[in-house]
Formats: structure tokens, sequence, C-alpha cells
């Protein structure tokens, strides 16, 4: 409730005309942002409504565009966006959306997010025990340790985007003496992952990725 | 040149990452009840004590009412041990006499400070073990001392017992009103005399949430319910405040997840209470939410290491301009810049992320998009208010080759330098385009005014208007004019102060000066030296007071303490704030100390002459937390007359600082403050500047900029 009132306090205080753009396009942005939100979960909850859907991507659509693409979904947040490569650094790939978050990948391994509001900042790559980072709410990184085990699950069917292919299912399960989680992986027979559930963190909680080309 | 990433091109209508600002809480494995909160606010019972803590940084608010009596106490559990308690209490019917001659008020309001610290942790066999002073220096309606244990049998179940002198050691014979003027801590009385027992235990339900209560109270209520007159205190009641039929009180409390508890009581046989509190922690955050950073374009193994580029026509315009455009994503300027074929060096205005950490981050990011493959280090210096704070250096290796690693933040941490930063390398260039600037804004204000004696919640609101004209990198006019349309006071009576009206004339200033200017001054911030910041305002520096001020500051960026100086000639402000004075005039100053520690304690010690023309010093402490919150409090002990400084004293306080994208969840530099000060009286009291050079350099220092060294590759 207290954390309510200092919204509203905020929203008050900042509801002012001002010369700096700059500051004003924040302020605006913030006080728009709070109550696009508000209205929308307004809306929502009175007409009961869900938004259109947009319109289904396809592989056509993929081939149209030089750019590399992955499809990333949040299932906890209901949300999923495209994301395009954007810069390499010594083989970790690191793809934005154009919401501006990014996640950054080596070869099919989550290692980052950026922009979202609970990051994975960084992830250890190799090696049965995994070092997780975290912020915390003072800005202090925080480890979170797990010991990961990989065992092969058959083949199966995979719908993305319009296409379906028969892959090759892996499943590692990861535990410390808190907290177990299962990531999934679903790699051609040629060696390329095309699909990957993974865990990104306590808040976030598991990422599904699609390699699209 | 590099080449600039592309712009990421999407097709379709990718949809936006939704964002929730529901976070799910790590599984707790906590077996014992959580602490509560009891009648006074504090982690108690009903009206008794426990033993227990409040998780650290705790801030919690309780309000609470039975017979004639309400209290409002604000508690922060100051380290995992210690915890601090500021409360105001309202009793109804209420008629005292004293030294001073009788209070006529039917309504009495007190304030009160406890401390309690736990001695001893739970273990398997034994109880965590606290002390506590309760009311230890206002003017001990309160005052109790006592030595309690508690401990958990089971997930559901905990017992609570005590020992108290003062009010709770269960006698009817309580000398604790030791002066109607309050203010002093009366150490002569604490843990001497009588001493009683007191105890209880609390009940988890099988309802989660819901807790039932009981407890022997120590505490017989003589002075709410004494109608006799005591040798050489002369205290009168007219009537009784209720019957204490029973020491046993009896309660049921509801927490909600969210922390909100809400309490009923049948207290002492005859009473009915409720009770209401809430809870903030700065260490329990949803994080915020921003654009993430561009990435760190790496240079490969084989890359040019030819200085060339520098030859070419116009570069350092270019180098700026594009440098600029990169920053200007984030809210940051590029204030001047100077560059060589293997070093680069920025000065940036950061008008967005709290952390200057994360600015950092982002311009070293930046700067490696930009700047040829031969430039092998960056130098980042945050410009604050005009001054130039610190110079962070990053190599660019480090930069490359850490930005992915697990460890990368501490690795990294250990391989940047911060020090001192000096005047811009010649052939550096400023950018042009920032000075003058002229930024104006309207918005609206509130305010409440806590704890006078005859009016101790008032609100107050109004429009203001604001305008700055910064003329160069440091030089600046700006001024403020307020219109209220909610005045707290419409009939203030004159002040009775035995001291200079100094303060206590604000009443005035509501009324006569509406709508007035409440600043309107220059000001010029410079340094002297690497470590050595200056300052010199002049004007009307504030609503009350007008003149000249002038600062200088010492702090070296690599130190956690500094040394500073204060000299002001001012003249007190007519009441209509306008241009006019009134005769009054002095000056005033301050030597300063700084000192931070590293689990975030802040002290500061100011020692001179104060604005009444007495002498003292102002003690203050904050802990401040590395995401922007500040939790703190001073005490003002000056030569004033105790008897002419009026109630309470000494000027003394509490303050809170919440950073807005705490509240948010968005990158945002500003804050809310707010202060709590028990009363205001012409004692103590230092001009209201809000520029000071410590609070301008500080967070640009090693210790703020390793404290939230996390928010580097943010």
């Amino acid at each position: 409730m207290i954390k309510q009132a200092l919204i509203a306090i905020s929203i008050l205080t900042l509801s002012a005309c001002s010369s700096n753009n700059a500051e004003q396009s924040g302020v605006g942005s913030i006080v728009k942002a709070q109550m696009k939100t508000m209205i929308a979960a307004r809306k929502a909850a009175k007409s009961g409504v869900k938004p259109a859907a947009a319109k289904p991507f396809t592989f056509a659509d993929i081939a149209k565009t030089k750019a590399q693409l992955v499809r990333i979904e949040i299932p906890k947040f209901k949300s999923s966006a495209l994301a395009q490569f954007v810069n390499d650094n010594g083989g970790y790939k690191t793809y934005f959306t154009a919401g501006q978050q990014s996640i950054t990948l080596k070869g099919s391994e989550l290692t980052a997010t950026r922009g979202f509001r609970h990051d994975l900042i960084a992830r250890s790559i190799g090696g049965e025990t995994r070092t997780y980072k975290y912020l915390d709410s003072e800005n202090h990184l925080r480890r979170f340790d797990v010991t990961c085990e990989t065992t092969s699950a058959g083949t199966e069917d995979v719908q993305i985007l319009d296409k379906s292919f028969r892959l090759r299912k892996f499943e590692e399960i990861c535990r410390n003496e808190t907290k177990a989680f299962k990531n999934v992986k679903w790699v051609s027979a040629s060696g390329k992952t095309r699909k990957a559930t993974q865990w990104v963190g306590h808040e976030v909680g598991f990422i599904i990725i699609e390699w699209l080309n | 040149m590099k080449t600039f990433l592309t712009k990421p091109v999407f097709i379709g209508c990718a949809s936006i990452l939704a964002y929730s600002v529901s976070a799910i809480a790590l599984q707790s494995q906590e077996t014992r009840m959580a602490p509560s909160l009891g009648m006074f606010g504090t982690t108690g019972l009903i009206d008794m004590p426990t033993a227990e803590s409040q998780p650290d940084a705790e801030l919690t608010t309780n309000i609470s009412s039975f017979s004639d009596f309400t209290r409002g106490t604000f508690s922060f559990q100051i380290t995992p041990r210690l915890s601090g308690s500021f409360r105001y209490a309202k009793l109804n019917n209420w008629a005292i006499s004293g030294p001073g001659g009788p209070f006529t008020n039917p309504d009495y309001f007190d304030r009160s400070f406890d401390f309690q610290y736990r001695l001893l942790d739970e273990r398997s066999y034994l109880p965590a073990v606290a002390v506590g002073l309760r009311d230890f220096m206002g003017t001990g309606l309160y005052s109790s001392q006592y030595l309690v244990a508690t401990k958990n049998l089971g997930p559901k179940l905990k017992v609570t017992g005590g020992l108290g002198w003062g009010r709770l050691s269960d006698t009817m014979d309580v000398t604790a009103i030791d002066s109607t003027l309050g203010g002093s801590p009366n150490i002569g009385s604490w843990f001497r005399g009588d001493v009683g027992g007191f105890g209880g235990i609390e009940w988890q339900t099988p309802v989660e949430g819901l807790r039932l209560k009981a407890e022997y109270s120590s505490d017989h209520y003589v002075l709410e319910n004494e109608l006799t007159t005591r040798d050489g205190q002369n205290r009168m009641r007219p009537a009784a405040s209720f019957e204490r039929k029973s020491p046993i009180n009896f309660g049921v409390e509801y927490r909600t997840k969210r922390g909100m508890q809400f309490g009923a009581y049948y207290l002492y046989g005859s009473e009915v209470g409720v009770s209401f509190s809430t809870a903030l922690n700065p260490k329990r955050n949803n994080g915020f939410v921003d654009r993430a950073p561009t990435p760190v374009h790496a240079r490969g193994s084989n890359y040019s290491r030819s200085t060339d580029w520098t030859q070419i026509a116009g570069i350092q315009d270019k180098a700026r301009e594009q440098l600029d455009k990169e920053l200007n994503k984030d809210k940051m300027r590029v204030e001047a810049l100077h560059f060589n074929g293997v070093h680069a060096e920025v000065r940036i205005q950061n008008r967005k992320y709290l952390a200057v950490a994360q600015a950092v981050g982002r311009t070293a990011r930046a700067m490696a998009k930009v700047f040829p493959d031969s430039v092998e280090s960056f130098t980042i210096v945050p410009v604050n208010n005009g001054l130039a704070s610190s110079a962070i250096t990053i190599q660019r290796h480090d930069l490359e080759t850490l930005e992915n690693h697990v460890n990368g933040s501490e690795l990294l941490a250990g391989r940047v330098d911060i020090s001192d930063v000096g005047k811009l390398p010649v052939g550096g260039l400023r950018s042009t385009d920032l000075y003058p600037r002229f930024t104006w804004g309207i918005a609206p204000y509130f305010g409440i005014q806590l704890f006078d004696s005859t009016n101790p919640f008032a609100l107050s609101g109004g429009i203001r208007g604001t305008a700055q004209y910064q003329i160069s990198s440091g030089l600046s006019v700006s001024g403020s004019i307020a219109k209220s349309f909610v005045t707290a006071d419409k009939n203030p009576s004159p002040s009775a102060s035995g001291l200079e009206h100094v303060r206590t004339d604000i009443g005035q200033y509501n009324l006569q000066g509406d709508p007035g200017i409440e600043k309107l001054s220059a000001d010029y911030v410079f340094k002297l030296g690497p470590a050595v910041y200056g300052r010199i305002s002049a004007g009307y520096l504030e609503r009350m007071f007008g003149g000249v001020s002038t600062e200088v500051l010492w702090k070296r960026a690599d130190l956690n303490w500094g040394l500073g100086a204060e000299l002001n000639y001012v003249k007190q402000r007519e009441f209509r704030q306008l241009f006019g004075f009134q005769d009054y005039s002095i000056a005033t100053g301050h030597v300063s100390a700084y000192y931070e520690t590293k689990n975030g304690f802040e002290f500061q010690v100011d020692v001179g002459r104060y604005l009444a023309g007495d002498v003292g010093a102002t003690f203050s402490v904050d802990r401040s937390f590395d995401n922007g919150w500040r939790v703190g409090a001073y005490a003002t002990l000056t030569d004033a007359d105790s008897a002419l400084f009026g109630e309470g004293r000494f000027d003394k306080g509490v303050r809170l600082e919440i950073p807005l994208n705490w509240a948010l969840g968005t990158a945002s530099q500003s804050s809310i403050k707010t202060a709590l000060t028990s009363l205001v009286r012409d004692g103590g009291q230092r001009l209201t500047i809000d520029n000071r050079l410590y609070e301008t350099v500080r967070d640009s220092h090693a210790r703020k900029i390793s404290g939230a060294w996390g928010r580097i590759w943010q």
C-alpha cells in the first residue's frame, strides 16, 4: 500500500510542465507508462476481452530477411517477441527485440538477459556445476549455483512457426538444495538446436527460444 | 572509423515483451513465526516487547489506539540487531501542570524515541535476548527499560518473558516524568528502582496470517489514571482515562502477504484497542526496467593499431557528435572530449541513472562502438552540476573479455582505476551546444507539517514554478516562485521563541509571502584542485534568508572521508518574500567532516555557528543503501539556553530518501525526500542550501561507485 502511495505521489509530483525536453520525455513516459498500464488493465478487466493476436509468422516471412532471428517466449508473462542478432563478442551472440530487450547466447545456451526487470547478469558455461549471477535490490551481485545433468529423451515432433520438425530431445536436470528445474533442448539430426526451454531465474522463470534461420 | 551497428530491422509486428511487476518470492525455509508489531509500534506482543528483530532495514509505520490514547510510530531496523523508533502520541482529555505553568490544551501530544538491541540470537535450546529503552529522551511519559527473552516452540508458538523498569516495573510507584520540556536522555533513571516481570505467548492459527496473542502487562498506566498531585510535579488529571481491571491483555492480528498488519485487542479488562501497520524494506525490490545496453563491440584478435585516423580533418567534432548521439539514447550527454590514438577521455552529464556505475558501463560500451580499434583505454568523468567529480579508467581489452564472463563484474572492478580528475587536457573539445541552457518547470507541491504542539498534522500544498539559466558549466542563475492553495495555518500565532526567530516565524512567511519568491540566486561551483571543490552562492538563498554563501570541500575520489567548510553572511528576508529584508543579519559557518563506512553508514559532523547565533555541532548518521535509499537521523546540540530553545530542547529529527526508480520501476535519478523533525525551533538551524558540495560529488566517488558496481553491465 505504501508503495502504491509512493507511486501516486511520484506521478503527482512529476506531472509537471517543463522546458526540459529530455527530462520531460522521461517524466512523461513514466506517467504515460503508468497510466497506460493502469487503463489497459482496467479495460481488460472490465471487458474480459483479450487483445487480438498478431498475424502469425511463417518461414516464408523469415526467408525475406537476411537477419538472424530467434523467437523468444516467456510463458510466465504470456509474452513473445522476435529478436534479431546484433553483436558477436567471442562467440557470445546478442539478440535484440523491438522492445529493446536483449538475450545473449553462447551456442544455444542462454548466458544473459538485459532490459528485463530481473536480468540474468551472467552465467557460466561448461562443467556440471553452473553459476548464475543476478543483481539483488541493493545492486549487489548474487550467485546461484546448481549442478546439472543431461539425458537424452528420444525424439519429438516440434512445431516452430508454420512447420513441424522431427527433433531429438535432451533434458537437463539442474538442482541444488533449494531448487530444481529442467531445461529442454530439441536438436536436429545435423546437430543444430532448433528450440530450447531454459531457466532464466526465480522471477522470470523459463524462456523458450526458437531458432528461425 | 568503425561503422555503427545497423539498426535492427524487424519484420512483422513482433509483439513486445510485456512485463509484469509481480515477482515470485523465493521459497522460504523460515519455520519460525515472523515478528509482529505491538501497540507501541515496535516489535512486540501487545503492550509488551519481545526479543525479536524485524528483518534488516525494515521500515514500519504503526498506528494504534485505545481509550484516550493514539500512537503513531515509525521504526527502522538500523542493523540486524539494533532498531530505533520515533513515536508521536496523542492523549485526549489530558491536562498537566508543571514548573513552567499549566498546559491548558486538553489534548496532549508526546514525542518519544526507543532503541532495542538484540544481545543473543535464538538457538535450539536458548531464547533470543534483547535489551531495550522505551522513551529514553522525550518527556519520559513512556519511559521504561527492559530485558526480554523470546523462544519459538515450533513453527506456530512462541513465548516471551522479561523484566521491566520504569513504567514496566509492575508497580504503582512510577516516577517517570522528569521534565515537561523533554529532549534530554534521562540516563540517571535507567534500570533503577522497582523491577517487574512481564510475558506472553503468540500462536499462529491454522488460518494463514492470523495469529492470537496473550500477555501479562507490567504497565499499570499510573500516569494516565493518577488524579492526585505529586511532590514537585504538580501533575493533575481531570479524569481517569480508563479502569485497569486486569493485567492480562488479549489480541488477534491478521497480516497480509503484502506486509500490512491489522490488530484488535482486549486490554486491561476494560478496553478495546486497534492497530494498523505497514512495512517497507529497501532490500525488497522489484528492480526497474530500462532499455538493454549496446553490447560491447569487440575488436577481434587482429585489430588495427594504426592511429592515422587521428589526422582526419574534423575528427574531434565527428567523434564528439557520434558519441553524443550514442549517449543521448540514455539521456546522457558529452560535456567534453579528449583523445589521442590510444586513449580517450569523455566527460559526461548523466541525467538518467542513479547508479554512476551504470552510466559508466553504458558510456564505456558507447566508446567501444565509436572509437577506432587503436584506442586501448577509456576514461569516463561524471560531471555533476558542473563539477568533474572523478575519473574512471577502463582498459578496452577488459571490457571486451569480461562482458560475458560469469565473474565479469567482480574482475572488472579489480581492474578499473578511480581517481581524482583535473582540468581537461590541452586539446580537449568542450561541447558548445550544452550552454547556455534555460530550463523551467511548473509543478504542484505538497507538504505535511508534523508534530507541532498545537497542530500535530497539517497539510499544505500549491503550485511552484522553477527556472534555471545555466550560463556555463558550473555557473547558473536559478529561482522558484510558489503559490499555495492549502495553507497549514491560516492564523499563525506569533512566535514565542526566546531566540532570534530564524525559523519559528514560518507561519508569517506562509501567510504573508503567498505568492512569494522562494529562491533567486546565482551559483558558481568550481574546482580549486583535483580533490578540492568550491561553491559561491549569492542572492535570495532560501525562503527566510538571503546573502552570500561560500563553501569549500576537500574530498579525494578514492577515500571514504572528506573535510569541508562553509561561511555565510545572510540577512533575514521579509515575510512577504519579495525582495526586502528585515533587520536581522548574521555571519554563520561550519567546518564539516564526512565519513563513510564499508557497510553503508555515513557519518557527518558539522561544528560552527547557527542562524540564531548559537554555537554548537550537528551529528548525523545515515544508513545509505546502494540502491539510493537513505534512512538517517540527526541531532544538533548548541549553546542556546534550553529554556529559551523551547520544547524539545535541541533540534533533532529523522529523515528518509526513497529513489523513484524503486517506487516506479523505471530508471530515474529523482527521489522522494521527507523528514520527521520532532519540533522546528530557532536553535541549531542552518541555511537551507540545495547544492552543497559533498552531496554533489559523493555518488561519483569510489565508495558509491563500487557499492552499486553490479550495475556496470546493466
